[in-house]
């Protein structure tokens, strides 16, 4: 059961191998620009460094965004290619959930975390999940994308019932000052920039592929898998409403 | 030989299989012309969420067309170079995945060098040859040695012909993809109706430039309009037509002159027009020089020329690590010098 699993959907990328719920090598990098790069090599030194074959993987486990940054689809092009011409199963898990698991690996039942990842226009990519009794992280908002006040005032209303508990809620987010949204967060007890975890994903990402029910995609399925883009292409709404406007 | 192509430099999804450069065994092409259609052009970012989407499909495809297992290959070839960014990321992604898990040996192919390839797949062509590439984005002239190393003879200052031709089927309200709607309306046409200049003829080099030609064909449309006189438009393609290929010709006849190179490639997707085959057909039998064409089909983009020119670098012992990486903007000059 060696697991290998990729990701390159932030400014991020992370590697990780694994076999049964031993995490063997990682890789992570920090210049987004470099994804391109640097992915498939890091592919190739993890396993090395496991003393594993390419051909020895079972399942390749691949980070699909959201996210509209086209660095989004290196790991998931490559995965496809991974798993079809290995014929094993993939499977897609959200990096949100990745990052969630990444910022409190040992976080016990009832915390809540809110990934984020900046979506301009004060936008942000983001999910809701909160750790169940069984360990597992359930989606409380799926991934979507919201105005970085609306997380903020889902997060309220969901207080305001009792369903999470904001002041042990945990934010991890890629924000930057020049985006000016970092005071439009909701109020948490732990505020953490995506950069400071880095080193974290590749071992949380490995993780989820043992914790978490995850759909094992085979054949056509595999062909199917998409990044989670969570945003249309501009040009597609623009052309949208042109065809709206016309009698 | 047998080599894997993989092509997504713009708005074609393909793969192929070729043997030993010259056979094609298997080839698949995903168009996304409809796509873009609604458009009026290529989008980018539309164009890479489809190459993604159809990426692996297509590549199993012309593995099982070919009656083929990954074991059967010798090689993959990618295009990375020049083209949409975004576009090229997903194949070259894509490859680098399939070379780690197969073993297989990778090489990046400039999409230049794999139009070139093109003719190769149905003619004799023994190299070193000259050939001229006309497309969309490329007019150039390139002495090839032989073993596929290309030297740049000239090019176009601005626009690139196959853009041109866009341009001219726009203003005349021919829709997107328009340059092969002028190819076939120009046949009809006369090519003397309208006197439009051909650029850098009298210069003594192998450069080209196409601009002052779209702005002649512009100023003239107008003038005519505006004076309430009725435009033939097969006859504004004719002539405009006949501009490009008098520079074509005559510029690719020098450098035959000047090389002392009998053996002319024509490449790119312009060279699927009927009207430049015809001519340079001519001048070939006059001027006493070779001329190889690629098929109609093998014209536009494809992967079987990937897989073609792939073939002939993995020959000459070029191959590629997992490093590497796709370029919007690629010189023939990085490419061969390893800077990919
Ligand atoms: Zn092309």
């Amino acid at each position: 059961m060696a697991v290998l699993t990729l990701d390159t959907a932030t400014q991020v990328a992370s590697v990780a191998v694994g076999q049964g719920t031993s995490l063997l090598a990682t890789m992570t990098s920090l210049v987004p620009r470099g994804h391109s790069r640097v992915l498939q090599p890091a592919v190739a030194a993890v396993l090395n460094a496991a003393g594993l074959q390419p051909t020895e993987l079972t399942r390749i486990v691949v980070g699909i965004g959201p996210g509209s940054y086209t660095g989004v689809r290196l790991a998931v092009a490559t995965a496809k290619a991974l798993a079809s011409a290995l014929a094993v199963p993939l499977t897609p898990v959200s990096t949100l959930m990745a990052m969630a698991e990444a910022v409190v690996p040992d976080a016990g039942a009832g915390q809540a975390v809110l990934p984020l990842l900046y979506a301009r226009r004060k936008r942000a990519f983001g999910a809701l999940y909160l750790r169940a009794d069984d360990g597992t992280w359930q989606a409380l908002q799926p991934p979507e994308v919201r105005s970085v006040s609306a997380w903020a005032a889902l997060c309220q209303g969901l207080s305001d019932e009792g369903r999470i508990d904001t002041g042990g809620l945990t934010i991890v987010h890629d924000f930057e000052p020049k985006h000016q949204v970092l005071e439009l967060l909701p109020s948490a007890r732990d505020l953490r920039l995506l950069q400071q975890v880095a080193s974290e994903l590749a071992p949380a990402l490995f993780r989820l592929s043992y914790t978490q029910t995850l759909p094992l995609l085979t054949g056509d399925a595999v062909h199917e898998l998409v990044p989670d883009y969570a945003l249309p292409v501009e040009a597609e709404v623009r052309l949208t409403e042109r065809e709206g406007n016309q009698p | 030989m047998k080599v894997l192509g993989i092509e997504t430099s713009c708005d074609e999804t393909a793969a192929a299989v070729v043997a030993d450069g010259r056979t094609v065994i298997s080839q698949v092409i995903a168009s996304q012309i409809a796509t873009h259609e609604r458009f009026g052009g290529v989008v980018p970012e539309v164009a890479s969420r489809q190459h993604i989407e159809t990426v692996t499909r297509v590549v199993e495809q012309a593995l099982r067309e070919a009656g083929m297992n990954w074991g059967d290959l010798d090689g993959i070839a990618v295009t990375c170079g020049p083209g949409l960014l975004g576009a090229l990321l997903v194949g070259v992604s894509a490859a680098k995945g399939y070379a780690l898990a197969t073993g297989l040996p990778l090489v990046g192919v400039h999409h230049i060098a794999g139009h070139v390839a093109a003719a190769c797949l149905a003619n004799d062509v023994s190299f070193p040859a000259l050939a001229l590439v006309v497309s969309g984005g490329h007019t150039e002239i390139l002495e090839v040695d032989a073993l596929f190393r290309f030297t740049k003879l000239g090019g176009t200052k601005d626009d690139a012909a196959g853009e041109a031709y866009d341009k001219v089927a726009r203003l005349v309200g021919l829709t997107y993809p328009g340059g092969p709607k002028v190819d076939k309306l120009a046949q009809t046409g006369n090519p003397e109706a309208y006197a439009f200049p051909r650029a850098f003829l009298e210069e003594d080099n192998f450069d080209f430039s196409f601009s002052g030609l779209k702005s002649a064909v512009a100023n003239e449309v107008a003038k005519r309009r505006q004076r309430g006189e009725t435009i033939r438009i097969a006859d504004v393609c004719a002539s405009f037509q006949q501009a490009v290929i008098d520079v074509l010709v005559e510029k690719i006849a020098r450098a035959v002159h000047t090389t002392g190179r009998r053996v002319v490639v024509l490449a790119g997707g312009v060279a699927a027009n009927h009207g430049l085959r015809t001519a340079l057909a001519a001048r070939a039998a006059v001027d006493g020089f070779i001329l190889h064409v690629p098929p109609l089909t093998l014209c536009t983009d494809n992967a079987a020329m990937i897989a073609a020119a792939g073939t002939f670098l993995l020959r000459a012992g070029v191959r590629h690590n997992l490093s590497l990486n796709a370029h919007a903007t690629l010189s023939l000059g990085d490419w061969q010098a390893g800077r990919v």
